[in-house]
């Protein structure tokens, strides 16, 4: 029943595409794709308002693994912004946990997409594996699903899920450009450290320390000086150990025993301010190549302090934006599910006053 | 005979000889640690490093070993650190209410105050366990937390300029040494004296050695235990300042799990979780090894990786540290080791006799081998059994130490059902609540045996991680097939049960050290078995131990039944069946086999229960075996369910795990518990979280959901309300009192009328 409901609103998109498209070859763009309100749209094809729960209104949720460490709050508004465009309902979920914690999403997973006025999921995916079976008992529901932020690529189903999150590999921009920095600071020798930890799993993150981890041998090989540093990201190239409930002591602990560090990495929204602070608090500021991820607030104060060298955005204001517009334009529309690569934006001290307060998130 | 005190000395020191043996001990880290890094441990900034680091924790420690010494425990210094860190962060921040520095201070030190009273006063005069009151604290503190951030830091490096003498407070000083460690070295000399040398101290002694004894003598045992948390917490209102010092702003997970430190770090110092012994000194010693454990165990020796990047094979000079985990799984051996040590190696003179051994001369007879669990015995509640007894219909169902449990899960699941009466009460919702509640109810069957054994089993989300953690290695890495890592997860599971039961009932350690223990070693074994990393892909065979019957069905290529049969094949899962199948066993058997029976009587009098002929030892093994037994198949059926193991898995969940028995109707001083309680109290804690993550649809047509971040504070308090309630409204019988003094008031104004 709800597969033929699905099957009817993508017939009823398909004629509304096709009819707008043979419009706009005529000229009449107000009618092209997204020309169409939901009620001209439904006089043409009655099914097209018939997307699962059927009461008229959209109404989507996002679901993330930690809602308790302030990153997924730019995703959040992103989202209402999209829903409120759309006139969509968004509901904002996720572990409460200030940690990691996918268990908790599962949770939460689990219990709303039994939810009969839901239209639609977006959410992360940090834990590999895990998901499939809310994918397998959504389109079951006839709910769509939209992924985002953390990337799974073995998720049930995902030519048909599409995705919204930045590649693990944009890091290596980080990489390089640590790499340049130390080339510009005259810096010949001495030990670059990734710190992140490693307890904690989340695949994303480990996948952005492989990966800038790379880009710095790589580019330090290249010119010939790997044999003068240690580049340091534990032994599965994940990341040397820090403690994720101590960031900022465990960072001053690697900085301090290492002796001689001249550039660092850190792959998230939690071990990035807390680089920050480290590299403060041991009087690196302005000497250490420190590299991190997110343009937080806390980042961007680095940032203009020098305590950060650079850090890349992963735009996570798009994050949540674009998975509603996404949902709504294959509900809507029967357009097929399309990935976005939010790639990275490296905001360095010179650029960082170019990022105000309006584009933080 | 020089080992035994002159009677002219007073029985308090300073510091003594378990406090050189740290210092030793220290030393020898120190030069393990000089051996391995010449160029940190070599210089005087790796001991300035370590003095900095352990400055809030032993900051801490102080207030602690009071709590500790007065037989008291406080689990919420933690939470109070970060609570603190927020107010602080709160009042001063010019996003807030941007108030000046030493309003924020004084709204601190208040605060701090306030939350130390609290737990006083609820564990005094409301006389809640104090493991209870604190528990229910470090719940609300860290709920409060999340709720007024929103999970969000809040920093204020600008405004800090401005007060710089206080942000001084957090920072290296113009002698060249952080501030922080002033501080502590301040507040640890004021504190020892006052604990070895002064009136407070020597009450606090007295109270926590024996508490009639010292009512007898004169001391206000409730104002000495309130004063012991009123200065924990102020402690860790020091900590929390000292923590937005440094930082100058506060993140949301400040001060996680630092009331485990802190205690292993007291306990590690000397202390008795016993009660009546504890020396600052030997605390703060013991803060300063557990961060010199961290720091040399994150050690490594250079060394050169061949890392493959792009199919081209790179040399790469790196350094080669232990394991993630290997840092907690050797505190938590410490920790159980420093424990062992007092009552079988000191108390047993080993090294005198062995000494004497040496020479050829006769051993000194051992003074005392008693062991170290001197335990009172705590029957409490009889007054409700016997109502028990004598009720009637209703009345019998209230007298029931779960009742409340139950009515309040019906209460809760007729809530769900009004605020959406079109799908809460269908199959399938039910079932994905059910399965959300799988995990926790199956810890909570084993711990309800513990608990009501008197014990209690900190370790069990640990154990289920270590678990889980087998179970994937045996996967993936070894390539077994589902039967063997099964059986793998089931003995490596075990022998953590096994642990915990030896130390505990073999070497008489009370069960809190031995699980907390436990808690960090199975933890960091875990993340040690699988280097940190998330383990996924192996054969699905092995899933189907975590999926709907349907599923499994499907799988198997069955045809699945018709009609409603087929509908719940479709919805339940298979873990939930097992949880059934595990309650319904457990749960018989503790309400009707003579096993459960002593399980009760073992908890309520272990005296008398020996006396009585049984063996206690051999119930509460068996208990600690079963709480063991059931986090490894929460772990096992976790890795299956999540096709995956992360290394969080089961992480907080022996709070909530705690929470539910105790909810339940289990008492913490042992002798109570029922499974269905147990479950019921689960079942609340999954019920509050599926209506504050529930699609509300007002008669407006608004959508909303209740805000998550205070999950916790609701948790907390429905906890505490249980507890509370138990205490005096079902045992202490406050409403049958008040009745009693009305009726009596009325029939003294009907004497009186005749007269008039």
């Amino acid at each position: 029943m709800k597969r033929e409901l699905t099957s009817i609103v993508a017939a009823a998109a398909f004629a509304a595409f096709a009819a707008g498209s043979a419009m706009a070859q005529s000229g009449g763009v107000d009618k092209a794709v997204g020309g169409y309100t939901w009620e001209e749209a439904a006089t043409e094809a009655d099914g097209t308002k018939d997307f699962h729960s059927n009461d008229g209104v959209l109404t989507f949720a996002i679901v993330t693994h930690t809602a308790g460490n302030g990153f997924f709050d730019p995703v959040y508004v992103g989202a209402t912004v999209a829903a409120n465009l759309i006139g969509a309902k968004i509901l904002l979920l996720g572990s409460e946990s200030p940690t990691d914690d996918p268990a908790r999403e599962l949770e939460i997973l689990n219990q709303i997409i039994q939810d009969p006025t839901l239209d639609g999921i977006i959410m992360t995916t940090p834990q590999v594996g895990a998901y499939d079976d809310i994918v397998r008992t959504a389109r079951e529901n006839g709910i769509p699903v939209a992924t985002t932020n953390s990337y799974d690529p073995n998720i049930l189903d995902r030519n048909g899920i599409s995705h919204t999150g930045q590649d693990a590999s944009a890091a290596a921009i980080a990489g390089e450009a640590l790499v340049k920095c130390l080339e510009e600071r005259g810096i010949e020798s001495g030990s670059i450290i990734l710190p992140n930890d490693t307890a904690m799993g989340n695949i994303e993150v480990n996948n952005r320390v492989t990966s800038a981890y790379n880009a710095i041998v790589k580019a330090l090989n290249a010119s010939g000086k790997l044999d003068k540093f240690k580049v340091d990201a534990g032994p599965e190239s994940v990341g040397v150990s820090a403690d994720m409930n101590d960031p900022v002591n465990s960072i001053i602990s690697l900085i301090e025993s290492r002796g001689d560090v001249v550039g660092a990495f850190a792959g998230n929204n939690v071990f990035t301010p807390a680089l920050a602070k480290a590299v403060a608090q041991t009087g690196n500021t302005g000497k250490m190549c420190a590299y991190g991820f997110d343009l937080g607030p806390a980042q961007q104060e680095a940032l203009r302090s020098g305590d950060l060298t650079g850090a890349l955005g992963q735009q996570p204001f798009l994050q949540g934006f674009w998975p509603v517009m996404q949902l709504w334009l294959e509900i809507d529309r029967g357009i097929s599910a399309a990935n976005l690569d939010t790639r990275a934006q490296l905001v360095t001290g010179e650029t960082v006053g170019s990022v105000g307060k309006r584009f933080e998130n | 005979m020089t080992t035994t005190p002159s009677p002219g000395r007073l029985p308090i020191q300073l510091v003594g000889g378990w406090e050189v043996g740290l210092l030793g001990l220290m030393a020898l880290l120190y030069f393990a640690g000089a051996m391995i890094n010449p160029g940190f441990f070599g210089t005087s900034e790796a001991f300035h490093a370590l003095l900095r680091d352990s400055a809030r924790f032993g900051v801490i420690a102080v207030g602690m070993t009071f709590v500790i010494a007065n037989k008291d425990l406080d689990l919420s210094v933690g939470s109070t650190l970060g609570l603190i860190g927020v107010v602080f962060s709160y009042v001063y921040d010019p996003n807030h209410y941007d108030l000046g520095i030493v309003t924020a201070v004084i709204v601190c030190v208040l605060a701090g105050a306030a939350v130390g009273l609290v737990n006083g006063v609820l564990v005094t005069i409301l006389k809640v366990p104090a493991f209870i009151a604190t528990l229910t604290m470090l719940l609300i503190g860290r709920g409060v937390v999340l709720g007024l951030t929103g999970g969000r830091s809040i920093l204020y490096p600008i405004k800090a300029r401005e007060d710089a003498w206080f942000f001084h407070l957090g920072e290296t000083n113009a002698w060249g040494f952080n501030n922080q460690i002033a501080i502590v070295l301040v507040i640890v000399a004021i504190g020892a004296i006052v604990l070895a040398k002064t009136r407070w101290g020597y009450e606090t002694f007295a109270t926590g050695g024996n508490e009639q004894a010292a009512v007898y003598a004169g001391i206000p045992t409730r104002w000495v235990r309130i004063r012991g948390f009123l200065l924990s917490s102020l402690c860790a209102t020091i900590a929390g300042l000292m923590t937005v010092a440094q930082d100058k702003g506060i993140t949301s997970q400040a001060g996680l799990l630092t009331e485990l430190v802190v205690i292993a770090a007291v306990i590690i110092g000397g202390a008795s979780i016993l009660g009546g012994r504890g020396r600052i000194v030997g605390s703060y010693l013991g803060a300063l090894l557990t961060v010199l454990i961290n720091k040399v165990l994150r050690e490594g020796v250079p060394i050169t990786r061949i890392v493959e990047i792009d199919g081209q094979k790179i040399e790469v000079k790196a350094v080669s540290t232990l394991p993630a985990g290997a840092v907690p799984a050797f505190i938590g051996t410490l920790l159980v080791l420093a424990v062992l040590i007092e009552p079988y190696v000191i108390r047993r003179k080993l090294p005198q006799r062995f000494w004497a051994w040496m020479r050829g001369k006769p051993a000194p007879a051992p003074a005392d081998i008693g062991g170290v669990a001197i335990e009172g015995v705590q029957t409490r509640g009889t007054l409700a059994a016997d109502k028990a007894l004598t009720a009637r219909g209703f009345g019998k169902f209230l007298a029931r130490r779960d009742s409340l449990a139950i009515m309040l899960c019906a209460t809760l699941w007729l809530v769900g059902l009004a605020l959406r009466p079109d799908y809460w009460w269908h199959l399938p919702n039910t079932f994905a609540i059910l399965l959300n509640y799988t995990e926790l109810a199956l810890l909570t069957v084993g711990l309800t045996y513990v608990i009501a054994c008197g014990d209690i089993d900190l370790s069990v989300g640990a154990v289920l991680a270590l678990a889980g953690s087998t179970a994937a290695y045996f996967l993936k890495v070894v390539g077994a097939d589902p039967a063997t890592a099964i059986a793998m997860a089931l003995i490596v599971g075990m022998s953590a049960g096994l642990f915990n039961a030896l130390v505990t009932v073999g070497f008489g350690l009370p069960a809190f050290i031995a699980t907390l223990g436990m808690f960090y070693i199975a933890r960091g074994v875990a993340a040690w078995i699988v280097a940190g990393q998330q383990l996924t892909g192996w054969t699905e065979n092995f899933n189907l131990v975590g999926r709907k019957v349907g599923d499994i069905l499907d799988y198997l290529g069955l045809p699945g039944p018709p009609g409603i049969l087929g509908a719940i094949t479709d919805v339940v899962s298979v873990q939930t069946i097992w949880l059934a199948i595990v309650a319904i066993i457990a749960g018989i058997v503790l309400a009707y086999t003579p096993f459960g029976q002593k399980v009760y009587a073992t908890g309520g009098n272990r005296r008398a229960t020996e006396y009585a002929g049984v063996d206690t030892n051999r119930v509460r093994t068996k208990a600690l075996l079963l709480s063991a037994f059931c986090a490894t198949m929460a772990g096992i059926i976790n890795v299956a369910f999540f096709r995956s193991f992360n290394p969080v898995a089961g992480q907080f969940r022996e709070l909530d795990a705690i929470a539910s028995v105790i909810i339940g109707g289990g008492s913490i001083y042992g002798g109570y518990g029922t499974i269905i309680g147990s479950l019921a109290g689960a079942a609340v804690i999954t019920l509050v979280r599926a209506l504050l993550q529930l699609n509300i649809i007002t008669s407006s047509g608004e959508s909303f959901v209740l805000p998550q971040h205070w999950v916790n504070v609701f948790v907390g308090l429905v906890l505490i309300s249980a507890v509370l309630i138990d205490i005096w409204v079902r045992q202490a019988n406050i409403l049958a009192r008040l009745r009693r003094r009305l009726v009596q008031q009325r029939l003294q104004v009907q004497r009186e009328l005749p007269h008039a």
